[in-house]
């Protein structure tokens, strides 16, 4: 087994204030609709409530039609450094998404302003899940909600984004991943505390949480893949509704 | 009489003190995977699969272990199966004492048990290698997978039952987070591990990860009932995948779940 590089890792070299693609807004009617469902048990933040260990489903609703190569400024796919050809790294910026927490018996909901969020794929390590416009480099790919290794895995690396599929992996919910680096990318080790990168909703600003963890004796994560315990489920449906 | 008030109170705390242990809450099981199977007539493959238990923490049971550690189980409620595939959803009642909720600290093994097998329909952290031995390997999960693999890499359960606590080989920790995850089925928990959805015993074949066992190699011998009929589970993948990926392959590409116990009015 080769030294671990980073899942999802390429989409960070589309950041550093290049251009990005341009999210939608919210569309009445979609062509092709896909539906991305992640769900995990986890602590999560809406507004000033933190719920412990809720049930958080992230929903991301939009059209196979829009899922694009992840581009650097130039528009060009971006390169990966552990597979050759390509592209590997796809993303779906347009569409809605929003957010399910249920604990103690109550469900809360939160719809998430367009633009922060989007669906991603990295078809050479194997991640999936959701990345978003936040961070120190203003696009995160494993955050708020990604998945490594597991049944997701597989299905990144086969079908995609664009079949109907559920799956099982490692749960991500990291700034700075991949916090062991990875090529040109440099991880200081850690997944920085979420409190400074809020993505807005209709119910306040959210919050992602990452608990479960390994560190290595000098404190750094484990590893880019197998450094989160926690585990979650990531479901790809056809059509529009959760 | 101040030594006769002290000793009053003292009594009086120790009273309030047992009385708070026994009070009974609400108590919410899930377990969540992808798995293979059958509901009454429908088949499917890799769809969401949610086993739910509402029952009350009045209602666990511990023994000790053969591992070593406690046996917690929890069979007294009602239990349901959610299957979602691209078909749709399904939601089904088990008959009333079909399955039952158990946790042995001792292995770190978790899951839902039934009359068929202890660790049947599913169970976390189960060994991913024919154990005791390849020649001798009958029934699955009688042991755990950290046994054979390092712990940090399979889930909170196994992170809680490392018999070397909290260094694992090389020195690796668990968060605090981790460590602190309480370890009964009384109190609100996460415990996630790879999962095991097998009656009978996983086929044994090339070691292309992390364990030699492949799928599942039967189904179980009848259905655990429900009001939508019989409902089986048959893990289809296990160790299966070869895919000559870059890192990961074997039990790394299988299924995991999480179990929540998740206590109501707990805070």
């Amino acid at each position: 087994m080769r030294a671990c590089a980073a899942t999802l890792s390429g989409f960070l070299l589309a950041a550093g204030g290049l251009a990005l693609p341009s999210p939608s807004t919210a569309q009445t009617s979609i062509a092709n609709p896909m539906t991305y469902a992640a769900t995990v048990v986890t602590d999560i933040r809406i507004g000033t409530h933190r719920f412990h260990n809720a049930v958080v489903t992230l929903t991301f609703v939009g059209s196979a039609n829009d899922i694009t190569p992840a581009v650097d400024g130039q528009g060009q796919p971006i390169p990966s450094v552990y597979c050759s050809g390509g592209p590997w790294f796809y993303w779906l910026t347009k569409g809605s998404a929003r957010v399910k927490v249920e604990s103690q018996a109550s469900v809360t909901t939160a719809h998430l302003a367009d633009g922060q969020v989007f669906v991603a794929l990295d078809a050479c390590n194997g991640g999936i899940g959701f990345g978003s416009y936040v961070g120190q480099n203003g696009l995160e790919p494993a955050y708020p909600l990604a998945f490594t290794v597991g049944t997701a895995e597989v299905v990144a690396i086969t079908s995609g984004l664009w079949s109907p599929a559920f799956m099982t992996g490692d749960a991500w919910s990291c700034i700075g991943y991949p916090p062991n680096g990875a090529g040109n990318l440099k991880g200081n080790g850690l997944c920085a505390a979420p409190d400074s990168y809020p993505l807005q909703s209709d119910a306040g600003e959210v919050f992602f949480y990452q608990l479960y963890n390994v560190t290595t004796p000098s404190g750094t994560i484990y590893s880019n893949h197998n450094g989160s315990l926690n585990r979650g489920t990531f479901a790809i449906r056809a059509g529009g509704s959760e | 009489m101040k030594i006769l008030q002290i000793l009053a109170r003292l009594a009086l705390a120790s009273a309030v003190a047992a009385s708070t242990a026994a009070v009974a809450h609400p108590v919410v099981y899930t377990l969540r995977t992808v798995a293979d199977g059958k509901l009454g007539n429908h088949v499917f493959a890799e769809a969401l699969v949610t086993l739910r238990m509402r029952a009350d923490t009045a209602s666990v049971v511990k023994q000790p272990s053969l591992s070593g550690g406690t046996l917690y189980k929890n069979g007294t409620g009602t239990a349901t199966v959610t299957v979602t595939d691209a078909s749709g959803t399904i939601v089904a009642t088990f008959a009333q004492g079909e399955v039952y909720v158990m946790y042995d600290t001792g292995t770190g093994i978790a899951g839902f048990g039934s009359a068929i097998s202890p660790t049947y329909p599913v169970a976390l952290d189960c060994d991913d290698y024919a154990y005791p031995s390849d020649s001798t390997y009958k029934q699955d999960c009688l042991a755990p997978d950290w046994h054979d693999n390092h712990p940090y890499y399979n889930g909170t359960l196994a992170a809680l039952a490392d018999p070397s606590g909290n260094s694992g080989p090389g020195g690796n920790t668990f968060s605090d987070a981790t460590m602190t995850l309480p370890q009964t089925l009384t109190r609100s928990t996460l415990l996630t591990g790879r999962a095991h959805s097998c009656a009978t015993a996983y086929t044994v074949g090339a070691d292309f990860a992390f364990g030699d066992l492949q799928a599942c190699s039967g189904p179980a011998p009848r259905g655990l009932r429900t009001d939508h009929g019989g409902f089986f589970l048959q893990d289809q993948i296990g160790g299966s995948n070869d895919m000559n990926v870059i890192y990961y392959n074997g039990w790394e590409l299988a299924n995991t779940g999480s179990l929540q116990v998740e206590v109501l009015s707990d805070d």
